[in-house]
């Protein structure tokens, strides 16, 4: 007994006070005067909730009680007593302005600097705003082109596929394309593949279910202003051409595209494969352009038709977005042998033609899109094909679900293997020696820097190399009298714009990345030329908030397995066939619903609330509701981080953690007393009037 | 597949554990070997986790709040043995046991059982102790035999055995037509009505208070007495089939009865009846209009009622804070021995009655309750408050309820000048929006809160509600201010001075001037 008594003491001295109070417990009632007195002494020592004093006196009174003398038993029961405050009281009923889910926001400016956004309702535009939708919405803030895919996702799951169509359309220009050969950079981001929580929502393939499922008529989309009188040309139909062109048209200038091609799309047309992507899918979204008045020109390449200094006279502004022609040749020993070929000269001629030359035994040399594109055309035409890559499969760029196919189809992947020389015999090809690598130190890019393993040389046999190894932006077209203002001498672009009234849009700018980037870019683009032209910013991003009462969503949405893709049989899969069949229309609600829904906001109205704490024992996750001291702000009043608070008189409030909430509602079900809102916050792009 | 709504994990709970548990087993396995789920399960049998780790809470089941002096003296024991010699009385007029270790559930739990008493359904998703008025059996305005249907809830399988409701359920049955018995806050309120020398019972539904109160609708007019067992069971089948299990803040049968009417109620109670083949179901008189027309409350301050039966009475105690300390209960039960009809009623506002008091013991009762140190004056008056324990031992509460209990008794209940002239005048504290302590339907209701304060954390306070009522129709208590902990005293004291200046002449109660003047003018008034 003595001992369990200074093993007792032992574990008060150290704080573990519960566990002294359990080993005191455990040899029996509590009765005699010491273990009584320790039990007081451990609850008074812990005294983080009120029930830590209360048991510290029930326990000193019994340790009085049975005769001890500790000097600390009487006086942790006199500290226990609280005294009335000295005076009067001013009497009133508790205010608040946040309010609860079943309440009414005015649109005035946000009277606590916890609050989330700066404003309770309506329009807000400071820079906590921004910031709650960057970091709420992350699939939003990583799309480029800044898509809404909470809003799309809802319309989907609730049959309304025409106006999740819409939305696509209003954001990224072509939504049956992208539904099909997006680079994703969403699905990476959705709060459901954080771990712990399963998988992304196949925010891709639902795309293009709300293209599937709606109306098959043209989706003409109103224009922001009316008829500006400016000209506007823009060299090259590919997506940054194209979407700069619709940008331009909705602000009401005039447009007209040059395409030196018989089709427009660019590299939707002459990159992508048809069996990934049907080309009528491609001209009927073009076709929703064109309806809007812009003139699309073919078989018009500027610099042979017409000079660039030419279109600059004869318009009010020029957008080049002529992407990225010039391929990126190995420079190795046996370059000029017969049967090697860039990737891109490649699926042009396929994509063009419907076929091409090609050897039995072809390497593809590449990690990223067009890589898988050749891989998987040269095996529709009848050639055995290896994809040889210098990195491993994390340094990939390549669509999710696109290393799967190939390995479903077939197609080895030869991962940290460096081409070295191209072998050949009588000016042609035969073989190509590779030598293998390890994983180095990050490069600039940010991906690990393959490092040669010596001696690791081996050869493959082969017919034909297929080079995916990039391509870059070609200023060749430029004529002399533009080019030197406008470009470097290694090719590129200046990267400050040279020349007030020409600008550049998509990866004829930036380099050779994705759809997606470039329409986001030509969006951007298409905002500064019409600056340039009216001589004001006429477009506005705002936050806008609306109260709602319930999101619609319950829990077990977010336990919905992630949908399958159909596909068709590995038999029928040739070049002109699509290999995706999408969603049917069930599977396209069945997926939506797995969306949390992040657009919603839940904040709790810390005037309201009483701190009951019901909302933290219902919480989902361990930091989705705090209990804080303090919160910390930077100059724009943007919670930087927070203090917690240790005892219940140092919460200043309970706060929900928004990064961290899944959207669950299981703390508006908990609150008794209806403090926490429920707000549906969306960025919107608007007219300035 | 669209997602369909599944079972919520206090469902799937419920399901898939046997809350009858052998605490035997359970005094012999290490804490942690008890999962959280068995842990809230073990509430069917009436045993909390405390507030404290390593300590439990035991809640008895007393029907009718009515235990003989045998049987609380077995609680008294064991209350000394094993609960830190505390016994507390709750707002449904039984005893709770605190400090409880695990080691000591079962000797609790077969201690008592071993005098008639139970522990099954003291809590948790079941139909919880039958309450009724402490004037049961004996007051003298009683209609019928309250107890008596009280005991047959309490004994019937069907009621009883039901483990899995959506949420808790509770009856009250009164012994004559008077809000004592809160009808009006009860899942199931049965009224006794005499008609031509019958007794039949008037049947209300969908009363429960928690953080959004409803007061209950009259559903029939007439239900002859031997249809009461079956229109009780029937209430139980139809809260299993309709109440709604995917939201626990919205399970109760208040809001079943509320989203169905009192006229849809009753037709599903009928067919339910219908399908079990009950008989003789036209006798039952369906309600014209749901309001209920409850009567005021009988007794208002008295220490002493004659019983129905004439030369004995009903001495009523009035227990601080409604604990008992070993001492004061062996008092009181020696007294109810020696002096009364040797029977303890436990009532809502926590208190004693001690009943079949001879008349001529009375006055010696009395006199040896005060040496002892009971106070038998103030009942229904200021000092007659109500509180739950507040943070001291549970877990929900926000504020410490005993403490403001004992600083307002402290301050207001030993001015009896003061409280007289205020007259009739019931304080409930309630720690949390749960309302255990019936906040909503006090003349003043304190229900805990916090509020940020100016130093940048919170401060322990009251939400004061005023004006609520369960006679007549029923009301809700309105919400008139806060007031932090340090001031609540101040603050009463503030609304009581208001009520004393402003009433109609001195028979206004504060209920009936709550009711006149309007919430609105009360809060100018009080600023």
């Amino acid at each position: 007994m003595k001992q369990l008594l200074a093993e007792a003491e032992e574990l008060i001295n150290t704080g573990r006070c519960d566990e002294a109070v359990e080993l005191l417990c455990r040899q029996g009632v509590p009765e005699e005067s010491r273990v009584c007195e320790l039990i007081a002494l451990a609850h008074h020592q812990r005294e983080a909730t009120r029930g830590d004093v209360f048991s510290a006196v029930v326990f000193a009174g019994r340790a009085l009680a049975q005769g001890s003398t500790h000097p600390q038993m009487q006086k942790i029961i006199d500290a226990s007593k609280r005294k009335d405050k000295e005076g009067g009281t001013h009497l009133s009923p508790q205010d608040y302005t946040l309010g609860g889910w079943n309440e009414t926001r005015e649109a005035g400016d946000a009277p606590l600097n916890s609050c989330a956004l700066s404003r309770l309702n309506g329009k807000a535009d400071a820079p906590k705003d921004f910031d709650w939708l960057g970091k709420n919405i992350p699939c939003q803030k990583a799309c480029p082109a800044s898509t809404d895919i909470p809003g799309y996702l809802s319309a989907i799951y609730e049959g309304r596929h025409e106006e999740a169509y819409h939305i696509n359309l209003r954001d990224n220009v072509f939504p049956a394309v992208l539904g099909r050969v997006c680079a994703r950079p969403c699905e990476s981001e959705c709060r459901h593949g954080w771990e712990d929580l399963g998988d992304p929502v196949a925010i891709c393939f639902s795309k293009r279910s709300s293209a599937d499922f709606k109306q098959q008529d043209l989706v003409v989309m109103d224009k922001w202003f009316e008829d500006s009188g400016k000209r506007v040309a823009v060299v090259g139909s590919g997506p940054a051409g194209l979407a700069a062109a619709r940008q331009l048209a909705l602000l009401g200038h005039s447009v007209t595209v040059y395409e030196k091609h018989n089709t427009p799309g660019g590299m939707m047309n002459q990159g992508i494969p048809v069996f990934r992507l049907p080309r009528d899918i491609i001209a009927k979204e073009i076709e929703q352009i064109t309806a809007l008045g812009v003139e699309i020109v073919c078989n018009t390449e500027i610099g042979k038709t017409i000079p660039l200094s030419k279109l600059t006279e004869q318009n009010d502004a020029v957008v080049m977005a002529a992407g990225t022609l010039r391929p990126n040749l190995l420079d190795l020993p046996g370059k000029e042998l017969e049967g090697i070929r860039h990737g891109l000269d490649f699926l042009l001629e396929v994509n063009d033609t419907g076929t091409t030359q090609i050897g039995k035994q072809v390497v593809v040399i590449g990690g990223g899109f067009t890589a898988m594109d050749c891989a998987r055309a040269a095996l529709r035409l009848g050639a055995e094909v290896k994809v040889c890559y210098r990195r491993t499969v994390n340094e990939m760029l390549v669509t999710p679900g696109e290393l799967e196919e190939l390995e479903h189809e077939g197609i080895p992947v030869e991962y940290r293997v460096t081409p070295k020389a191209y072998i050949g015999t009588n000016g042609k090809i035969k073989a190509i020696q590779f030598i293998r690598t390890e994983m180095g130190e990050p490069d600039e890019s940010g991906r690990r820097r393959p490092v040669e393993i010596e001696g690791s040389e081996f050869e493959l046999p082969i017919d034909n190399i297929l080079l995916a190894t990039g391509q870059f932006p070609d200023t060749e077209w430029i004529d002399d009298a533009l080019k030197s203002e406008l470009a470097e001498a290694d090719g590129w672009l200046k990267p400050e714009q040279a020349i007030d009234k020409i600008f550049s849009a998509g990866d004829f700018s930036t380099g050779a990345s994705s759809l997606i980037q470039a329409i986001g870019h030509a969006k951007e683009t298409a905002r500064s030329v019409d600056q340039f032209l009216m001589g004001k910013i006429r477009l506005r991003d705002v936050a806008t908030i609306e109260d709602v009462t319930e999101s619609g969503r319950i829990r077990e949405m977010d336990a919905v397995p992630l949908q399958p893709m159909p596909m068709i049989d590995l038999r029928k899969r040739d070049l002109p066939t699509e290999v995706e069949l999408g969603f049917d229309e069930e599977a396209s609600g069945d997926e939506a619903q797995r969306c949390y829904q992040c657009h919603y906001k839940y904040e709790i109205d810390s005037d309201k609330c009483i701190y009951c704490d019901w909302c933290v024992k219902a919480k989902p996750r361990p930091d989705c509701i705090l209990k804080i001291k303090s919160l910390h702000h930077d100059a724009e009043g943007r919670v930087v981080g927070w203090d917690i608070a240790q005892t219940a008189d140092e919460i200043s409030q309970i706060w929900i953690n928004q990064d961290d909430c899944i959207r669950c509602g299981a703390c508006v079900a908990a609150c008794p007393v209806d403090a926490i809102s429920i707000q549906k916050v969306s960025l919107v792009t608007e007219p300035i009037v | 597949m669209k997602a369909q709504p599944g079972l919520t994990q206090v469902e799937k709970d419920k399901l898939e554990i046997d809350p009858d548990f052998d605490f035997r087993e359970i005094a012999a396995r290490p804490f942690t070997a008890i999962s959280p789920n068995e842990l809230a399960m073990f509430k069917w049998s009436g045993v909390y986790h405390q507030l404290q780790p390593s300590f439990f809470m035991i809640r008895i089941v007393t029907p009718g709040g009515r235990m003989t002096t045998r049987q609380f003296n077995r609680a008294v024991d064991l209350a000394e043995q094993y609960a830190q010699g505390e016994l507390c009385i709750t707002t449904r007029q039984t005893l709770q046991f605190h400090w409880i270790r695990q080691e000591d559930i079962y000797k609790i739990i077969e201690g008592m059982a071993e005098v008639g008493i139970t522990t099954k359904n003291g809590c948790g998703d079941v139909p919880r102790n039958i309450i009724g008025d402490s004037l049961a059996g004996v007051g003298p305005q009683q209609v019928g035999d309250s107890l008596k249907l009280i005991r047959a809830m309490a004994a019937d399988d069907e009621i009883q055995n039901q483990r899995n409701l959506p949420r808790k359920h509770k009856i009250s049955v009164a012994s004559s037509n008077d809000a004592l018995a809160q009808t009006l806050m009860n899942c199931q309120g049965w009224v006794p009505v005499e008609r031509n020398g019958t007794v039949g019972w008037k049947y209300h539904a969908g009363g429960g208070l928690g953080a959004r109160p409803y007061l209950a609708k009259l559903i029939f007019d007439w239900v002859p007495e031997a249809l009461v067992l079956d229109v009780t069971r029937a209430a139980i089948e139809a809260f299993r089939r309709h109440g709604d299990r995917r939201k626990r803040t919205h399970s109760r049968l208040k809001v079943v009865v509320d989203q169905m009417g009192a006229k849809k109620f009753g037709e599903v109670l009928i067919d339910i009846m219908k399908e079990k083949g009950v008989q003789e179901l036209d006798a039952i008189v369906f309600a014209n209009h749901p309001v209920p027309a409850i009567g005021r409350m009988s007794i208002n301050g008295e220490a002493v009622i004659p019983q129905k039966e004439t030369g004995q009475s009903i001495v009523r105690i009035m227990i601080e804070r409604s604990e008992l300390t070993t001492a004061q209960s062996r008092a009181i039960s020696k007294l109810a021995d020696e002096r009364g009809g040797g029977i303890v009623m436990f009532t809502n506002r926590q208190n004693i009655e001690l009943h079949d008091v001879p008349n001529e013991n009375v006055e010696k009762l009395i006199k040896a309750l005060h040496t002892t140190g009971f106070r038998t004056e103030g009942h229904e008056h200021l000092p007659d408050i109500v509180a739950c324990v507040g943070t001291t031992l549970c877990k929900m509460a926000i504020s410490d309820s005993p403490d403001a209990y004992h600083r307002l008794y402290a301050a207001l209940a030993t001015d009896e000048k003061y409280w007289k002239a205020i007259g009739t005048l019931r304080i409930n504290i309630t720690g949390c929006p749960n309302n255990c302590a019936h906040a909503w339907i006090a003349d003043i209701g304190l229900r805990g809160t916090r509020t940020r304060n100016a130093e940048g954390g919170s401060t322990e306070g009251y939400s004061i509600f005023v004006g609520g009522k369960l006679s007549e129709a029923g009301k809700i208590a309105e919400y008139l201010c806060d007031a932090p902990t340090e001031e609540i005293v101040c603050a009463v004291k503030k609304i009581l001075d208001v009520y004393l200046e402003t009433r109609n002449g001195n028979d206004e109660r504060f209920v009936d001037f709550c009711e006149r003047i309007g919430v609105k003018t009360f809060q100018e008034l009080i600023k």
